[in-house]
């Protein structure tokens, strides 16, 4: 099972990947195990021990996730995630009771001030999040600065609605490369090579055939043929749904590191047929299934990805890079902005 | 796979298996690891040996059936699967790691999980049924009239944009009305802030609500289908609704509701992904029948100060249902989970 080798493969050839596929262990009933004492025991401290819960939420999809042999290692603590969740708590109480006391210009300020701080925090939790994952006893790194994630996040966007939709292919490429390029393992940066032309192909597609499922309604409604409007409005939410396997598809597919990269590939249908039936299910049994469609959802995550090693993990080291303990970090953990990475 | 003799202390080296990451490097490389008698772990890795005492190990709890990461100062780390062994190691020597066993041994127990199970569905209904809405009845006389009053304005013109057109009654019935509704009610409205607002709706057809900063609104429509006591009759109800901050009261018990199910479950995220809002949206539904029950009494009482025929309220309700259209046998049990009023027959009949 060694993985190493310090003789890089030769530039001149092609570099030959070894497929390893991604594994997910995890089972809905010992899931639902440690969910319901997390529940338990958050309901009986009275909220205080669901930061802990959290990091045993977290732990367990963590290393339960496999790749050539190795999980992945979720490293923050419960009194971190606490310390966040209580300034988070402090800031909203004062801001709501100020809301009483001051001016709505005054509380207008604020709002700008927060909205401000958004594109802080969003990168606050990126970088708290991947400080505290390991891989091989490796952490990641992120490294995202203020101004990228205010285009990534809010500029991009923003032109995508005014052109109604023709730049929203360049702004999802955008947001994608923004949060993987940032990302580092140990001291190698991660690449992406998803084109736009990927992102316009995906988002294209589904214009197109919500076009036609409109199309369908409105032949149905001038035939009064109910079940043709019907398929027609079941195609349409299919179609909203196709979205995320699609998307995941190509993201994944331009994930790279030192030459190591992943192989998407996960089917639409069968995206939409655990996503409907987990949502039955959980909402049937009033959310007790929760765990259980959880880990289905990651295995499904999980069997979707193939790791395509290039044989040198190994030659990767830790960073050296002290890393400064950022005034803040924790209250980004508060706001989650998991944007998928590392499943 | 190796294991202790419980109870032995004398010579009990073991082994178990590993993969060992070495300090700074995302290598690998399976071990077999040792741990002897005296306590020391060693293995040989990358043509090395090392060897380093089990109590200064940090070992991370059990977790199901996931790896453990042990972290050995300066060398690097240590990934098994062998949890049993792990276990009983912390114990054998009195780990500090040994403190945090007891989680994952209630984790995989079936009973506990069945109790705590019952625990959790328990307190979860007693919060949803009893402790949001008392909460809420506490913390409302709390929030300043500034926020009912934009609340009010807030759902008024949201209302105004979408459904409501200016009323089509003469200013001489509006008039009238309001001087009825004063005449009745007028000396039981001090310290509410009530006003009566008149619209036509096609929207909303014959009826009547309550806003959270004491604005009633009667739509045109409702007007002219019922009599004077019947107008009286669900005005009673509608300041029942002001009386009771009703307004306030939905809006904190709807927001309890979802941070009390985020900070529970703590994965906003994950909530996102599976759709869940069903059971949310019912929730919602019963505390606002809660809330009609409650101005259904608030207007019995009004009416009986009033001196009002409390059956007035009754045929009220029974022509606006006529109007609407719904059939006299609608109202099964299982409908009334899926309505924001309790069955119209139901509260026809308290009213008889």
């Amino acid at each position: 099972m060694t993985s190493q080798s310090l003789t890089d493969t030769p530039v001149t050839s092609r570099p030959s990947l070894k497929p390893i596929p991604v594994a997910f262990n995890g089972r809905g009933g010992e899931y639902f195990g440690i969910w319901i004492v997390n529940i338990a025991l958050t309901v009986l401290t009275l909220g205080i021990y669901s930061a802990w819960a959290k990091v045993r939420n977290k732990r367990y999809f963590y290393g339960n996730t496999d790749v050539a042999g190795a999980s992945f290692e979720y490293l923050a603590t419960g009194g971190q995630i606490l310390k966040g969740r209580l300034i988070a708590v402090a800031v909203f109480v004062a801001f709501s009771m100020m809301s009483s006391f001051i001016s709505p210009e005054v509380y207008g300020l604020f709002m700008l001030a927060f909205m401000a701080a958004m594109p802080w925090l969003i990168n606050a939790g990126l970088r708290f999040n991947a400080r505290y994952s390991a891989y091989r006893g490796v952490r990641f790194r992120f490294t995202g600065t203020y101004w990228a994630a205010c285009k990534a996040f809010f500029l991009y966007p923003l032109l995508g609605m005014i052109t109604l939709g023709i730049m929203m292919p360049h702004a999802m490429h955008y947001a994608a490369r923004y949060v993987v390029t940032n990302h580092a393992y140990g001291n190698k940066a991660f690449k992406f090579d998803a084109t736009v032309r990927q992102y316009q192909s995906v988002v294209l597609g589904l214009v197109i055939g919500i076009i036609a499922s409109i199309a369908l309604i409105a032949i149905g409604f001038s035939q009064v043929s109910i079940p043709l409007m019907l398929v027609g409005y079941l195609a349409i939410y299919g179609l909203s749904l196709a979205f995320k396997p699609l998307l995941f598809n190509v993201y994944w597919k331009g994930v790279n590191l030192e030459r190591n990269r992943f192989e998407a590939n996960m089917p639409v249908g069968r995206f939409i047929w655990v996503f409907i039936s987990n949502s039955i299910v959980v909402a049937l049994t009033l959310g007790l299934a929760f765990p259980w469609a959880q880990v289905r959802l990651a295995h499904l995550n999980a069997n979707s990805l193939t790791f395509l090693h290039a044989g040198n993990l190994g030659s990767i080291a830790a960073s050296q890079a002290k890393e400064m303990s950022a005034v803040g970090e924790e209250l980004g953990e508060v706001y989650d902005v998991d944007v998928g990475f590392g499943i | 796979m190796a294991a202790f003799n419980t109870g032995q202390t004398t010579d009990m080296t073991q082994t178990f298996s590993a993969h060992f990451y070495p300090e700074g490097f995302a290598d690998s490389q399976t071990v077999m690891v040792l741990l002897d008698a005296s306590g020391w772990l060693s293995f040989q890795a990358f043509d090395k040996k090392y060897r380093c005492p089990f109590n200064r190990v940090t070992v991370s709890d059990r977790l199901g059936r996931s790896p453990r990461f042990l972290t050995l100062p300066e060398l690097g780390r240590l990934e098994t699967r062998d949890n049993d062994f792990v276990d009983m190691a912390l114990r054998h020597f009195g780990h500090q790691g040994e403190r945090t066993l007891w989680l994952p041994k209630l984790e995989r127990a079936p009973l506990w999980i069945l109790g705590l199970l019952i625990v959790v569905v328990v307190t979860g209904w007693a919060t949803y049924r009893h402790g949001i809405p008392a909460m809420a009845r506490v913390t409302a006389p709390l929030v300043p009239d500034k926020v009912r009053e934009l609340a009010g304005n807030e759902a008024l013109g949201w209302m105004e944009r979408g459904w409501l057109t200016p009323t089509q009654l003469s200013d001489e019935r509006q008039q009238e009305l309001r001087q009825t509704f004063d005449r009745h009610f007028g000396d039981q409205l001090t310290g509410l802030n009530v006003r009566v607002l008149f619209y036509s709706s096609d929207a909303f057809g014959a009826n009547a609500f309550a806003l959270p900063d004491g604005t009633l609104v009667f739509t045109d429509q409702f007007v002219e289908l019922v009599n004077e006591a019947e107008f009286l009759a669900v005005a009673a109800h509608e300041i029942g609704h002001v009386q009771h901050d009703h307004g306030i009261r939905g809006i904190i018990s709807s927001s309890a509701l979802v941070a009390a199910t985020l900070l529970i479950t703590g994965d906003s995220e994950a909530l996102s992904e599976i759709i869940v809002t069903a059971p949310y949206a019912l929730a919602q539904l019963s505390y606002s029948r809660d809330m009609e029950r409650e101005a259904d009494t608030a207007a019995m009482e009004l009416m009986l100060a009033a001196g009002l025929d409390r059956k007035a309220f009754a045929s009220a309700l029974q022509k606006m249902m006529d109007s609407h259209g719904a059939g006299g046998d609608g109202s099964r049990a299982w409908e009334e989970y899926l309505s924001s009023h309790p069955a119209t027959d139901e509260r026809i009949q308290r009213f008889e």
